[in-house]
């Protein structure tokens, strides 16, 4: 057979019989190959009576000349009216806003193969036949004993359909994608959403008949948006757009799509429907309704959905399989457990961090501006000063490596009178500054080109690692040849490998390693800002905001309010304040020497220390130096189908400092702090934020209001069980009325 | 309704008070006081206004409340009841409604006024919750975004979620509804992607602006009093040169356009641009500079960019496009509107030497100034905050 065979029974008046589909996806389709494909189904189904031939890929006029001019009519012995066997192709065609399909009939006049006139194909026919696609492909998947499937629409269930099961061959594609399209309103779409991958194979077959059938003027796009788990991530969709469901037993999946998304219910197209009731409806059109009935000839019985609660089979005791899309997750996420303290401070972090601290030199800012990586930002203008932390080393670092003459200095996140300054104070180029040009990185653009000369680009604090590359590019044209030294006087970076990476890039070229020197003189890990989450000073804003919109806001959040739309960053009150006052660093705090000008410790520096920290835990505390080994696979200490990353409550639980656990809720990202998918660092989170409740009176809940603040902004999730324990903790307490009021702002 | 002489300079009537020339404008001071009319024919009015901008309006009415003008609006009651029933298919008044320090007032017969702003509220939030009309049944639509109201942003625009501006193609997609419910089946649909696909680019950068733009000052704190962000869809009619024409044919003909206006009341391009507030002392010609800059990185090199990461909205990418929608564009921000139109008929200043074998020319990256009409350099306008663009295009 080189046809994909679907078979149906029908009845028509007195006629009972098979009725046969014969799909073709062949470069040549011969009138021999379809005799004998009709020869092959008469031999093993005699009572077949009606042949169709589709090839949903070929223009029509070449089905008609192998029907024409091969021997499927004479082997079936169809005459004009003589005999009751039939055979017809199948051809599809636009007209006016309606994409019909027509079947075209053929039969012997005198020993002529003759088309006849064309009907519409019944409705019950295509559908037996679809039944018939899915049917022989065990479409339908039966748990064994002891087991049931858990569904994305919640539902429990001993019967899933997967409709990938029949996506098997283009034969089977190209059947559905052509009779989805006349099931479809007839306007052309713009981009095919499809809920699990394998239909995209229907979304391409359609492409390839309507080019054929010249319906469409254009390929639109296919996508998919994985059913259930992945409609919350859909883009805002048009009216315009075709949504395929590959299969649904409650329609919940077309229901939201209709309701949420105001999907077009004329583009909007569920293949194959298996319903829970008799009287079950759902939204958009079907092209296959399996569910069996006393005046049909095939159908399976209707599929027994449980919700959770009332699951029969959980009763039993029968495992459950959950699935994701129209495969099974075997396992639960795994959880990895981020945990923090003095071990994450690699390299000569801690030693940095000390010299950085203290100086007023780091502020935080609040709000997320597009063309910012990190939210702290370090002056550098006391530790580059003359007895400043960083001016020897910088200093040093500019004698060692700057080239014996240059032609021009650069200046990037810094003056150019700035760098000419530091150049003097380094000793270099004495008496030659006269020829040497002097210019800021935004100007190198209006530099004439200068092979073999020498350049030196100073750099202050570097961030935006982009906008060094884009130096070295313009410089690689602009003094051709010649040796270029790269000092920066800090540089930050998110992990050790992004580091390497800018790293080679400024070094490497036309000699190897090192053709360039790139050397700074202070280097801080600290995590890039996630440009797809708000800050959390951005999350409390616009929860103050809310607030008070809805009521009248407590005067500790009104000044807090006040504060912050007054206010772009900030050494000291980023945090709420505690029992007693502004949060301040205890001596018992790890990550710096309290010894030492204990007082000078601003709220930003602890921010920044713990930003470091979790930076370095993130990046599976790979340091700076030595080089990171490429060939180690990449730390998985952020988010992944397999696992997620919670920041670990002992965290919270073994440092009791308010200040460090402040900067831990601000500086972690949602998903670290979502305890919502594992209930046993849920339940020693809330035994934390408890344990603060009580002690509150006696000024060692001081993190409390942080940990209500994280959680009101969605920040700090926990199971809704253990909120709602928390809020009735909450309730009973004797806290402020403030305090009260933001725990009631807590969604579960 | 109380008599009001709306020939007063105190005295507005709504909408073309504040859509025609407004040379009032730059004597206005916080102790101004300004009576706002929303008449009983306002729908009348507002329709097919190609002449006069809307968004401009707004832009001024915004500029007004940043100012502290006190406001009054007296509304006619009829009117009132229409925009209760659906007040984001009138985008000034809907702007109008969420200006804090306005006192809304209405007849309520015998010459006797009263005050209906705290009944507003509901209103209010209604038209921050709303989402574009799918259908387009209006002629106008709105979408506002209050950043410190309290309510969260529209739908449309950002994902709920995160509270973060959506991804490009969703701009695109807001555009194809609203241009497939006005084409309906007179252009292919194919015609319409392709036009919506030019557009949406245009409309997603733009809006794109005034998130990273309309927020923050200059310094990175929140604008907070009266900050609105906007996009508004209008169906409008143009007069447009007939090309060709036949000598018994009309010169012009009414041609059914496409108007997509943008506008935030930030601290405008130059403030954004330089990091400083624009002033007196600023001349024209930097602010004109700092405009394209702003629209096209490094057009005057000169300039230093302050802002490391700026995403420029690429004039040059703009103008083709445009170009090949044959529409226009309108951009007013400080003391500067300028604008640059590739519409039928009109003449094409400021355009590159057309390529051997190629079909058109392409347009250098310019903007015309509106009163100058065909030059390159600025007038001064009264200064207004923030800004507003307005794009035409022409449907066939």
């Amino acid at each position: 057979m080189k046809a994909l065979a679907l078979t149906t029974r029908f009845i028509e008046h007195n006629l009972q019989g098979n009725a046969c589909l014969l799909v073709y996806d062949v470069a040549q389709l011969s009138g021999a190959a379809i005799g004998e494909d009709v020869r092959d189904i008469l031999d093993r189904q005699p009572n077949t009576l009606r042949f169709y031939v589709l090839a949903p890929f070929l223009n029509h006029a070449l089905v008609k000349e192998a029907l024409l001019q091969g021997s499927a009519l004479k082997r079936a012995g169809i005459t004009k009216d003589s005999t009751p066997v039939e055979i017809s192709s199948i051809t599809i065609h636009k007209e006016g806003s309606q994409v019909l399909i027509k079947c075209n009939k053929f039969f012997l006049e005198s020993d002529r193969a003759v088309q006849s006139t064309s009907y519409d194909l019944p409705p019950e026919i295509l559908e037996g036949w679809l039944f018939h696609l899915f049917d022989m492909n065990s479409g339908l998947v039966n748990a064994p004993i002891g087991v049931h499937f858990g569904k994305l629409s919640s539902k429990h269930s001993s019967k899933f359909l997967r409709t990938s099961s029949v996506l098997l061959s283009s034969e089977a594609c190209g059947a559905i994608a052509f009779f989805s399209l006349a099931a479809l309103t007839a306007i052309e779409p713009r981009r095919i959403f499809v809920d699990t991958a394998p239909l995209l194979s229907v979304a391409f077959a359609m492409q390839r008949i309507t080019q054929i059938n010249k319906i469409w003027e254009q390929m639109p796009p296919a996508k998919s948006f994985s059913s259930y788990g992945g409609v919350s991530n859909l883009p805002t969709l048009s009216k315009s757009d075709v949504l395929l469901i590959s299969a649904s037993t409650s329609g919940g999946l077309a229901k939201r799509l209709v309701d949420d998304f105001h999907v077009d219910e004329g583009l909007l197209l569920t293949l194959y429907l298996l319903k829970s009731s008799d009287d079950m409806k759902t939204h958009g059109r079907v092209l296959c309704d399996l569910t069996g009935h006393p005046k049909r000839l095939f159908g399976y019985s209707v599929i027994d959905n449980h919700a959770p609660s009332e699951c029969e089979l959980c009763k039993k005791g029968y495992v459950l399989a959950q699935l994701e899309g129209d495969q099974f997750l075997l396992e639960k996420r795994a959880v990895k457990r981020l945990r923090m303290g003095a071990a994450s401070q690699i390299g000569t972090a801690r030693a940095d961090l000390e010299g950085l601290t203290r100086t007023n030199s780091i502020a935080t800012r609040l709000y997320r501006t597009h063309d910012s990586k990190t939210n702290i930002e370090i002056n550098l203008n006391e530790a580059l000063s003359v007895n400043g932390f960083l001016c020897e080393k910088f200093s040093y670092l500019l004698r060692r490596h700057a080239p014996s003459a240059v032609a021009y200095v650069i200046a990037v996140g810094m003056s150019t009178a700035e760098a000419n300054s530091y150049c003097q104070q380094a000793g270099l180029y004495q008496g030659k500054y006269k020829s040497i040009k002097f210019v800021s990185d935004d100007e190198l653009d209006q530099l004439k080109a200068k092979p073999n000369v020498n350049a030196l680009v100073l750099i202050g604090a570097l961030c935006d690692h982009a906008r060094l590359r884009g130096v070295n590019v313009q410089l690689r044209s602009l003094v051709d040849g010649g040796c270029v030294t790269y000092i920066s006087a800090l540089t930050i970076a998110d992990s050790a490998r992004n580091y390497e990476d800018l790293r080679i890039f400024l070094s490497y070229g036309e000699h190897g390693a090192e053709t360039f020197a790139f050397r700074s003189a202070l280097t801080v890990m600290l995590p890039w800002l996630d440009m797809k989450q708000q800050t959390s000073w951005q999350q409390e804003l616009a929860l103050w905001e809310r607030l008070q919109n809805s009521a009248t806001l407590p005067k500790e959040f009104e000044n807090r309010l006040r504060w912050l739309k007054k206010t772009s960053s900030a050494t000291l009150r980023l945090f709420l304040e505690g029992y007693s006052g502004e949060l301040s660093i205890s001596p018992d705090f790890v990550l710096l020497n309290t010894k030492k000008k204990i007082k000078s410790i601003s709220q930003s520096d602890v921010y920044a220390v713990v930003c470091n920290a979790l930076a370095a835990e993130r990046s599976n505390r790979t340091a700076f130096d030595p080089k990171p080994i490429r060939e180690k696979p990449t730390p998985v200490w952020t988010q992944t189908v397999y696992n997620q990353t919670l920041l670990c409550p002992s965290n919270f639980r073994d440092f009791n400092d308010a200040i460090l656990r402040a900067a831990l809720l601000r500086s972690a990202n949602i998903q670290e702090l979502n305890y919502t998918i594992d209930e046993i660092s849920s339940e020693e989170m809330l035994f934390v934020i408890e344990a603060d409740i009580r002690t509150w009176k006696q000024g060692r809940g001081d993190a409390l209001p942080e940990f209500l603040l994280s959680m009101a902004c969605q920040r700090l999730r926990l199971m809704p069980l253990h909120t709602e324990q928390l809020q009735r903790a909450i309730s009973t307490s004797t806290l402020p009325s403030y305090l009260k009021l933001l725990a009631k702002t807590i969604s579960k | 309704m109380a008599t009001i002489n709306p020939s007063s300079p105190s005295n507005i009537e709504l909408p073309l008070g504040l859509m025609a020339d407004t040379p009032w404008l730059k004597g206005v001071t916080e102790k101004t006081k300004l009576n706002l009319i929303v008449p009983a024919n306002y729908e009348a009015l507002i329709q097919n206004t190609f002449n006069e901008s809307e968004v401009l309006g707004i832009q001024r009415l915004l500029t007004l409340a940043k100012i502290g003008v006190e406001i009054k609006v007296f509304w006619d009651e009829n009117m009132l009841r229409v925009v209760r029933r659906s007040a984001s298919i009138f985008p000034m008044l809907a702007v109008l409604l969420q200006l804090n320090k306005v006192t809304h007032l209405t007849s309520t017969g015998a010459n006797a006024l009263l005050d209906i702003t705290a009944s507003l509220r509901a209103l209010r939030k209604n038209i921050l919750r709303h989402r574009l009309q799918r259908d387009f049944f209006a002629d106008s639509d709105i979408l506002l975004c209050a950043d410190d109201s309290g309510e969260p942003l529209p739908d449309d625009l950002y994902d709920q979620s995160t509270q973060q501006l959506r991804n490009r193609d969703d701009f695109e997609t807001l555009v194809v509804d609203a241009l497939a419910a006005q084409l309906g089946d007179s252009v292919s649909r194919a015609d319409i992607y392709k036009r919506a696909n030019a557009l949406g680019v245009i409309v997603a950068e733009l809006f794109e602006n005034t998130d990273m733009h309309g927020k923050y000052d200059f310094t990175g704190r929140p604008i907070s009093s009266a900050n609105l962000r906007g996009l508004i869809f209008k169906r409008i009619k143009a007069e447009l040169l007939v090309l060709k024409r036949k000598p018994s044919e009309p010169k012009t003909r009414s041609v059914d356009c496409f108007e997509v206006s943008v506008f935030d009341s930030g601290v405008g391009y130059f403030s954004s641009y330089m990091r400083e507030a624009l002033s007196e002392k600023i001349k024209l010609a930097e602010e004109w500079q700092v405009l394209h800059n702003c629209l096209g990185r490094h057009y005057h090199p000169e300039l230093i960019d302050h802002r490391a990461g700026h995403r420029a909205l690429g004039l040059y990418e703009v103008l083709r496009a445009l170009q090949t929608l044959k529409g226009r564009i309108e951009i007013r921000t400080g003391r500067l509107f300028a604008y640059r139109t590739f519409f039928d008929g009109e003449i094409q200043a400021q355009m590159e030497t057309r390529a051997e074998f190629s079909h058109f020319a392409w347009p250098k990256p310019k903007l015309l100034d509106v009163e100058k009409k065909y030059l390159a350099q600025p007038s001064e306008h009264e200064v207004l905050i923030g800004s507003s663009i307005r794009i035409i295009i022409p449907l066939w």
